[in-house]
């Protein structure tokens, strides 16, 4: 059953309200003014508030920018409940946030359908959230298929020309008109160092064929995501190569400091790619492609990586909560709001390591990771 | 419907509207009325505050008042409420609309008074006082929630807790709970209930 926190400060009023409430079996939490309604917030999560308007000290449209300001309350729908009806206050009380309003004195069933009305928008509210996630999921793997497609794409032309020249070298050396150089023994062995040539590279296209396939075979690894030892500068590059098979736009300069003492990462080497691609990307469609500096060094032990842009920078205000689900500027641009929050929850949940941002407007944005050695098993 | 539950025909009362704006609940538009007795100071506490110079609290509390009958279908006083509400808003000479609001009021309240049913007499059935350590448990958790629920399980057992609390206590708990100060009610329970070795 659904909470709701009355925020009132005539125990009359409250009385009345959570009567009509109870006897529709709604749970009622109750609050007799605007701070008092925090601290109930604190220790209860209600479904819906309903926030009286006129109280003293703190004002209900105070308390709606306080309860706004926080980000596990700001989903909470609002209604606030209002003796004024003057549609100056009505306007500023939808433009802090709140999804409706319900005149004082008001009847019981038009309060009813109203808490009705918003419990189930919020509801659908949830919902949609939760497919918009499980859509951007599968937008990302297929973004990765795409990706692996491209360079399969990209190379497979180039070894089947490479397979065509060695076999015509082949055929070529075992034509009648060739046969004529064997009567020098010089000419005959630079015939078999010809022929012995064609067979190296036939053989080491079918392996760069090969490659090519177990690489497809790696991204879809990524998703499931193997532990293993690996030289951490290693999957950084060959990340970049990734990315750079499709974003050619893109220069990313790899600043390796790490020692070979140091250059060993136990971890998970498909999610670290998976947040490095997801940074790049980012860095393409936020800072406009240009230039990304990519810094690898030690960090007390573990390993920090920093992925720098030379973008316009995000305004203060967006910094915060980029981490965010769901937050994002670029929703007409097919953003999500996903990439970051994603990007948060693998570095601290799967590679146990954190995540930072610094921004100045004009000069770019710098993502820190830091993340150990040695990653414990998921 | 039962005798105690009439709504009270009384000049100045539009029940009927109001217990539709009460969703039809009888038994919770008579406590509504019930209550609204409180508000017999009202006329008196306002002048007094405009003899300290609180003109802002006394506005409110003409605000107040206003809301409750206009939630109880009280017109009269309503108006009178709000023609002082907004000569304290505006800080204009509030003498006539204060004595108007005080004649108003009284005369209604006293009149409301009278016309309400006897309130139900107190349950005669013997207190199980053994229950209290569950019943404040499950009080205790509902205050932790500020939930309004307190107040029904107050009602439900309030012979229980007159029983087991001091009358002093009772009265403190009683008035917590009315005036929806469940964090201090919470206080005040445990508080009792540490002497009696309950929570």
């Amino acid at each position: 059953m659904s909470r709701i926190l009355v925020v009132e400060d005539q125990p009359s009023n409250i009385q009345m309200v959570t009567g009509i409430l109870r006897g529709k079996d709604y749970l009622v939490s109750v609050a007799t003014s605007g701070l008092r309604a925090l601290e109930v917030l604190a220790a209860v999560r209600p479904d819906l508030i309903l926030l009286d308007v006129m109280m003293p000290e703190v004002d209900g449209f105070e308390t709606c920018v306080r309860i706004k300001a926080v980000p596990e309350w700001r989903d909470i729908p609002i209604i606030f409940l209002t003796a004024r009806t003057e549609p100056a206050d009505i306007v500023r009380g939808f433009e802090l946030g709140a999804v409706d309003y319900v005149a004082k004195p008001f009847h019981a069933h038009e309060l009813l359908a109203r808490v009705n009305t918003h419990l189930s928008i919020d509801r659908l509210r949830k919902e949609n959230e939760r497919l918009i996630r499980a859509e951007s999921e599968l937008a990302r793997h297929r973004s990765v298929a795409q990706m692996v497609a491209g360079v399969a794409h990209e190379l497979n032309t180039p070894l089947g020309t490479i397979n065509t020249a060695a076999s015509l070298i082949t055929r070529s050396l075992a034509s009648p008109a060739m046969q004529a150089l064997d009567q020098s023994p010089e000419a005959r062995m630079v015939k078999e160092d010809l022929a012995g040539a064609g067979h190296l590279i036939t053989r080491n296209v079918a392996r760069a064929h090969k490659l090519v396939q177990d690489f497809k075979k790696v991204s879809v690894n990524q998703i499931t995501d193997i532990r293993e030892r690996v030289r951490l500068a290693e999957v950084v590059t060959e990340t970049v190569h990734l990315f750079n098979v499709s974003e050619r736009a893109v220069e990313v300069v790899v600043i390796n400091h790490l020692s070979d003492q140091q250059r060993e990462w136990l971890g998970y080497p498909g999610s670290l790619s998976q947040v490095l691609l997801n940074l790049l990307n980012n860095a393409r469609q936020y800072a406009g492609g240009g230039k990304v500096e990519l810094t690898l060094e030690d960090a007390n032990g573990g390993f920090r990586i920093e992925v720098r842009d030379f973008g316009p920078g995000i305004p203060p205000e967006n910094l915060s909560r980029i981490f965010e689900p769901f937050f994002t500027t670029g929703r007409g641009q097919g953003g999500s709001g996903l990439g970051l929050s994603i990007v948060h929850a693998i570095v601290t949940d799967h590679l146990k390591g954190t995540i930072a941002v610094e921004s100045a407007m004009g000069q770019g944005t710098t993502f820190h990771l830091v993340f150990p050695r040695e990653v414990p098993e998921s | 419907m039962r005798m105690d539950e009439a709504i009270p025909a009384l000049e100045g009362l539009d029940g009927q509207a109001a217990l539709v704006r009460a969703g039809g609940d009888r038994s919770l538009y008579l406590r509504l009325l019930r209550q609204f007795l409180r508000q017999e100071g009202a006329a008196v506490q306002i002048t007094q505050g405009l003899a300290r110079g609180e003109w802002s609290a006394a506005e409110r509390q003409a605000h107040s008042v206003k809301g409750l009958a206009a939630n109880l279908g009280a017109g009269g006083v309503q108006q009178a409420a709000a023609r002082l509400e907004r000569a304290l808003r505006e800080r204009s000479n509030p003498e006539g609309p204060l004595a108007d609001f005080q004649a108003t009021l009284s005369d209604f309240i006293e009149r409301l008074r009278l016309a309400l049913p006897p309130e139900r007499p107190a349950s005669s059935e013997p207190v199980a006082v053994r229950n209290f350590g569950a019943v404040a448990v499950q009080m205790d958790g509902l205050l932790g929630c500020f939930d309004a629920a307190a107040a029904e399980l107050f009602e439900a057992h309030q012979e229980l807790f007159r029983a087991m609390l001091s009358a002093a206590e009772f009265a403190d708990f009683k008035e917590l709970l009315e005036n929806y100060a469940l964090d201090e009610a919470r206080l005040a329970l445990r508080r009792s209930a540490a002497g009696r070795a309950v929570l």
